[in-house]
């Protein structure tokens, strides 16, 4: 079943004659990981608010599981699917402390009080923050602030996930522990769509679109596409490991360079060298 | 302008409860000269050690130096003198924060550059005020004519970025302290905006940069000296290629550029390579390497 399918859309900002998005086709699958690569100003937010409804499109249509967000009687059942997390830790808390917080979307929705806790625990469970529950948010890290983010996300309990460059403002280990925490719900079944400027985290997902001036120009598993060449006129850059062995092997070096991980590329170095 | 930090302290919300002391005794000196990068886990307290540089945050205990400006405030000096000091300090160390293009506020790229230079000089003619605000948007590599008229809204991202730096250029600094400055960049963006900052800094128009960032490749890649800050302190100031070849707790935490991540795994298997972490030379010591053994 295809969870998003985005038809033939083109997209421009009112009273703007530029568009952003430009006859774009897009589909993404039931529990299906989309990456979204693309250059500052290339329409990847865009995307992702004409996904949940927040945007409608100018022509064609966007269906999430099927429903249509022209359609304004759906507007409420699709937002409830689709749930988002941004890139800033500091302004997504609406509440002083973490429960409260998550609590804010199912307390919108007029979920019952016994279910709200049920959900705030399943929440914070799904993000590894159970012992934070009680704790304000701002005595938290960066890392810590945007699984919350994302815990109160799911306590709406949405089929969709979309994260939009939400590991931009962390640290290395914030990082890794949003992105465990992706990867882990994206296992259980959740569909992702995570939109980001680094080159290693679309190694992660099933699927890699790279968009340029609000169209779609490459489609493909992530080694299909960071080993394109054409990704440098769209912003991006090979992942450095990649360039790594790219360079070795023009220089003559008898690796296998199609390696994309620093792990990867230092087994195939300690191979060549213990060889000889 | 030589910076040098001894036993700087500095504790937030002092006189309250819930106190919280960011900084426990800094000692670092960066020469004039530096591209100097500093790096640590979120509260580490590199941000609070940067915003002293240029006096937005005052010295509590220690003594900080930068140039001749001694930032500690002493009994002589009456409020009005440390104003004017900070004034001036202010002039020579122009910081960068974190999304700057966040604090672009004017109507036009030209108000919004020239913002800083009236600040400074109250006393200068339109024309050369003009002079200087088009010599600042020309280094970071805009095109004056196109953008001066311009919204800075309706710059590209890395655009908008460079505008606020030359917000800053604009008061010529001596010294430029970035945070994360290529955060939220694409590649490329990222690229062009270090490559600006190196030009800045090989051609003399800034002599010191500090860079604060979370991107172990980016700080082997491009500065010469580095500060680790752990809890509070700067538990090592050395080069990248020392910083990543020690191995413990405290550079463990912060992950390795990949270079130096291959070069340990190859030295376990007792290939040991002589070159810094900065790729193009890794490439090229193994290429080197590899040469010899077959």
């Amino acid at each position: 079943m295809k969870a998003i399918e985005i038809k033939n859309v083109t997209f421009n900002y009112e009273n703007s004659k530029i568009p952003v998005i430009k006859d774009l086709s897009l589909s993404v699958d039931k529990g299906e990981f989309l990456c979204i690569l693309g250059e500052n100003g290339s329409g990847k937010s865009t995307l992702s608010r004409l996904i949940n409804g927040l945007l409608l499109p100018s022509q064609g249509d966007v269906l999430v599981f099927g429903l249509n967000t022209r359609d304004k009687a759906k507007t409420y059942e699709i937002r409830k699917s689709v749930g988002m997390v941004f890139q800033n830790p500091d302004n997504q808390m609406i509440a002083t402390i973490v429960e409260d917080d998550i609590a804010f979307g199912p307390e919108n929705l007029g979920v019952p009080s016994d279910e709200i806790g049920k959900r705030i625990d399943f929440a914070l469970k799904s993000v590894n923050m159970e012992r934070y529950k009680k704790v304000a948010g701002q005595k938290l890290s960066g890392g810590q602030k945007q699984r919350i983010a994302i815990a109160g996300a799911l306590a709406v309990m949405p089929e969709i996930l979309i994260l939009d460059e939400s590991t931009a403002m962390l640290d290395p280990l914030g990082r890794e522990e949003v992105l465990s925490v992706i990867k882990d719900l994206n296992k259980s079944g959740m569909t992702v769509i995570l939109i980001t400027h680094y080159m290693d985290e679309a190694l992660l997902a099933d699927k890699v679109a790279v968009l340029s001036s609000g169209e779609l120009k490459l489609l493909g598993t992530p080694t299909e596409v960071l080993s394109n060449p054409q990704i440098k006129n769209y912003g991006l850059d090979y992942p450095r490991p990649y360039y790594i062995a790219q360079k070795l092997k023009e220089n003559g070096l008898p690796i296998n360079a199609n390696v994309f991980t620093k792990e990867d590329l230092a087994e195939e170095l300690c191979k060549l060298f213990q060889k000889g | 302008m030589q910076i040098i930090s001894k036993g700087l302290t500095f504790t937030y919300n002092r006189e309250a409860d819930f106190h919280r002391q960011a900084l426990q005794g800094v000692d670092l000196t960066i020469n004039e000269g530096d591209f100097f990068g500093i790096v640590g886990e979120t509260g580490s307290g590199k941000s609070t050690f940067i915003q002293h540089l240029n006096g937005l945050i005052k010295v509590q205990g220690g003594s900080l130096w930068v140039g001749d400006f001694n930032l500690a405030p002493t009994d002589k000096q009456g409020k009005k003198q440390y104003k004017k000091m900070l004034k001036q300090l202010r002039h020579k160390v122009g910081m960068v924060f974190q999304y700057p293009e966040y604090q672009l506020f004017a109507e036009t790229v030209f108000e919004d550059v020239a913002f800083g230079v009236k600040n400074f000089f109250p006393t200068l003619s339109d024309e050369e005020i003009e002079k200087r605000v088009a010599k600042a948007i020309d280094l970071v590599g805009l095109d004056y004519n196109k953008v001066k008229n311009k919204s800075p809204f309706e710059l590209s991202g890395g655009q908008k970025r460079r505008a606020a730096i030359a917000g800053i250029l604009v008061s010529e600094p001596e010294v430029l302290v970035l945070d994360e400055p290529v955060a939220g960049l694409d590649p490329v963006g990222k690229k062009r905006l270090m490559s600006l900052l190196h030009t800045l800094h090989d051609t003399g128009i800034v002599k010191t940069i500090v860079i604060v960032s979370h991107d172990m490749d980016e700080i082997s890649e491009n500065v010469n000296r580095v500060a680790l800050f752990c809890g509070g302190r700067a538990v090592k100031v050395c080069t990248p290629k020392e910083l990543f070849s020690q191995k413990d707790e405290s550079s463990s935490r912060l992950g390795l550029p990949v270079t130096a991540y291959v070069s340990e795994k190859l030295n376990e298997v007792g290939v040991e390579l002589s070159s810094d972490f900065k790729t193009e030379n890794f490439i090229k010591d193994l290429v080197k390497k590899y040469k010899e053994t077959v």
